[in-house]
């Protein structure tokens, strides 16, 4: 159901920006599967609001509905009065027997934006992708990345409020994602609210102010990206040991909420593998003691800084999904 | 409030007017659909009308009805009438299409012979069984047969709305089309509403439909002579048709899980009902049981109306039944498709 709001609302605590579009309690079954089970996410005006999960966590079917294009089982969605919402759908969303302008001529009509003002939104979303001098070519002889331009494009007629972009980069080059990314970063700036799926860790920890993390049809972590950083990451530490490491090993083990494992010797050296959710001097300070008190030949240590691959797996698991 | 509504209902015409012009300008640069309902109905008119002006018939003498006394030994040849009827309940029989052939016999044994103008390929045999002086024989207006009658009055309909019906995969596929583009799920987030939307996606089709059979048989008829006896009633059966093929689209499009369903699905409809429904052989001329089984099909009333508003000058009752069970058909036929539609699958797997 998608109901309006007087005004914007705070449909979340841990969200500080006002809200402008709020997905409530949104539950999704198609017979005895359940697509989503009572999700709540709220993107929030000039911040981009990301929804992270692996294929088949319901990303897409969230955005849909959304977007008005799916009807919840139960739940709301709820916006305020007036606001308009563009959409970009996860796959290419082009006629391509029609133009570039045609395409963005009919979002337009279709959108019900006066006659006078087509021609002029038109123009200044073409501009907006960098396709104004393929304006009058057909989307059939444009790249993957082209399309993706229009389709995004598309989503920025009427100048909506709000923007759902689901997955927007799939299926492009670097540098079409560079753009696409520079593109929406622009719009978050203008003070839009962005809705933005992705399972591309990189584009969320680079560009995200928010994250969801969706598993499975249901919210599995929701902070802002640095905080999910520091909830949820487990830092990963290689200490390289001249000699026997079991020693070593056996009381790092003790530690909690550590995990340790031990490569095979090689070349007289093991490499022990130490994941924990200590800070970096705190562990470190840890490993060196352990071996100063096992008498291990500690002859490098390296921190890697957790990131949000790691948040991810560790929120989602290793499983692999279809 | 009333401003809301009123507001809604502006913009869902506005997205409707957006879906429709989009469709008709797709359709303007898909050549195939032009070539399907224009040129290959010209051509299958222009070079088969021989061979189907008399090559399907039966060889035996129609059914047939009887006004007049009946000779036992002419009984014996042509089978028994399958009535016996007044002169010009005859007439009204022929003109409705309800049976081929009448036999007139006044009082001093001159026999006539009342036959329809449109199923000239059954009045062979039935002459031929007579075996007699050849009758008089007239249409059902009076006037000569002969010089009234034309295969063209069975082919020219009949090909056109033929075709036509293929223009029901057209349409069905411009919706799987939609979903092979990914403009489905932007086409539902329009504020436009599914039956809305269902219909301007449909409606150019089936208007282009309705020019073909109004052009394509109305200058038919110019060129080869096949009169148009109720234009009026002629006009709302090619609106009518083009109305069912739409709704036929949707059908399809509904049964269909990809495009590549569509043509094996829309094929067998348009086959089947076009060759039982009388669209390639007049249905009086098939056998027994297709003449049974061929109302169920649209094409039989599309090719009734037709024929009954052209070389036909069938009462305004039967144009009534005709435009009823057509419009009947469209309704149900469009109701099956909006229902079953897969609207919530986005893309085909």
């Amino acid at each position: 159901m998608i109901s309006d709001i007087v005004g914007v609302r705070r449909a979340d605590e841990s969200i500080t920006q006002p809200a402008s579009f709020i997905l409530r309690n949104v539950t999704k079954r198609y017979g005895e599967i359940s697509a989503l089970a009572g999700v709540d996410v709220v993107a929030a005006s000039g911040r981009m609001t990301g929804l992270l999960g692996p294929n088949g966590a319901g990303k897409s079917t969230l955005m849909a509905i959304a977007a008005g294009v799916l009807e919840s089982t139960s739940g709301d969605v709820v916006k305020a009065p007036g606001l308009s919402v563009g959409y970009l759908p996860q796959q290419d969303n082009v006629y391509p027997m029609l133009t570039a302008r045609e395409n963005l001529r009919f979002v337009a009509r279709a959108q019900g934006l006066p006659r006078r003002g087509i021609g002029p939104a038109v123009d200044e979303a073409l501009a907006g992708v960098h396709l104004h001098d393929r304006a009058d070519e057909r989307a059939s002889t444009f790249s993957g990345g082209m399309r993706r331009r229009l389709g995004f494009a598309a989503a920025l007629i009427g100048d909506p409020a709000v923007l759902l972009l689901d997955e927007p980069t799939a299926g492009v080059d670097p540098q079409a994602r560079a753009l696409l990314l520079d593109l929406v970063r622009a719009q978050v700036e203008r003070g839009k609210a962005v809705l933005y799926s992705t399972h591309l860790l990189a584009e969320i920890e680079s560009y995200a102010d928010d994250l969801y993390v969706l598993h499975k049809g249901a919210v599995l972590a929701h902070e802002n990206v640095p905080d999910l950083l520091r909830s949820y990451a487990r830092r990963t530490i290689f200490v390289t040991v001249d000699g026997d490491a079991a020693p070593l090993c056996a009381v790092l083990r003790l530690e909690p909420d550590t995990t340790v494992t031990a490569a095979p010797r090689t070349a007289g050296v093991e490499r022990v593998r130490v994941t924990t959710s200590a800070d970096r001097a705190y562990a470190v300070g840890r490993i060196l003691s352990a071996a100063a008190f096992t008498a291990s030949r500690v002859v490098d240590v390296e921190s890697l800084e957790p990131n949000l691959e790691s948040v991810f797996l560790s929120i989602t698991g290793r499983e692999v999904r279809d | 409030m009333a401003a809301e509504r009123s507001s809604g209902a502006i913009r869902k015409l506005t997205a409707f007017d957006a879906v429709f012009r989009k469709e008709l300008l797709i359709n303007r640069r898909d050549p195939l659909l032009l070539i399907m309902m224009f040129a290959v109905p010209v051509v299958l008119i222009a070079f088969l009308t021989g061979a189907v002006g008399g090559a399907f018939g039966t060889g035996q003498p129609p059914a047939y009805v009887s006004a007049g006394p009946v000779d036992p030994a002419l009984a014996h040849r042509l089978g028994a009438p399958q009535r016996l009827v007044s002169e010009n309940e005859a007439r009204q029989e022929v003109a409705n299409g309800d049976i081929a052939v009448a036999l007139v016999t006044d009082d001093a044994g001159h026999r006539t012979v009342i036959a329809d103008p449109a199923t000239p390929i059954v009045l062979s045999p039935f002459l031929a069984a007579l075996d007699s002086q050849p009758p008089a024989v007239i249409t059902p207006s009076g006037a000569s047969y002969l010089s009234n009658s034309s295969p063209y009055a069975q082919t020219l309909p009949g090909f056109v709305m033929f075709h036509a019906f293929f223009g029901a995969a057209h349409a069905a596929q411009a919706l799987h089309r939609e979903r092979n583009w990914g403009t489905w799920n932007r086409l539902l987030s329009l504020p436009i509403g599914k039956f809305s939307l269902l219909v301007g996606k449909l409606l150019p089709i089936a208007l282009m439909a309705m020019a073909q059979g109004l052009l394509l048989i109305g200058l038919g008829s110019l060129i080869l002579g096949v009169p148009i006896n109720n234009p009026g009633m002629f006009i709302v059966a090619n609106v009518l048709i083009g109305l069912c093929l739409g709704a036929v689209g949707a059908a399809v499009a509904a049964i269909a899980s990809n495009d590549l369903q569509v043509p094996q699905f829309n094929n067998l409809l348009v086959l089947l009902g076009g060759a039982v429904g009388g669209a390639m052989v007049p249905s009086v001329a098939l056998p027994g049981w297709a003449q049974t089984i061929a109302p169920v099909f649209p094409q039989y009333w599309a090719m009734q109306m037709l024929q009954d508003t052209m070389t036909r000058s069938a009462s305004m009752e039967k144009l009534l039944l005709d435009t009823g069970v057509l419009a009947v058909f469209t309704t149900v036929i469009f109701g099956i498709g909006f229902r079953c539609m897969r609207w919530e699958r986005f893309r085909h797997a």
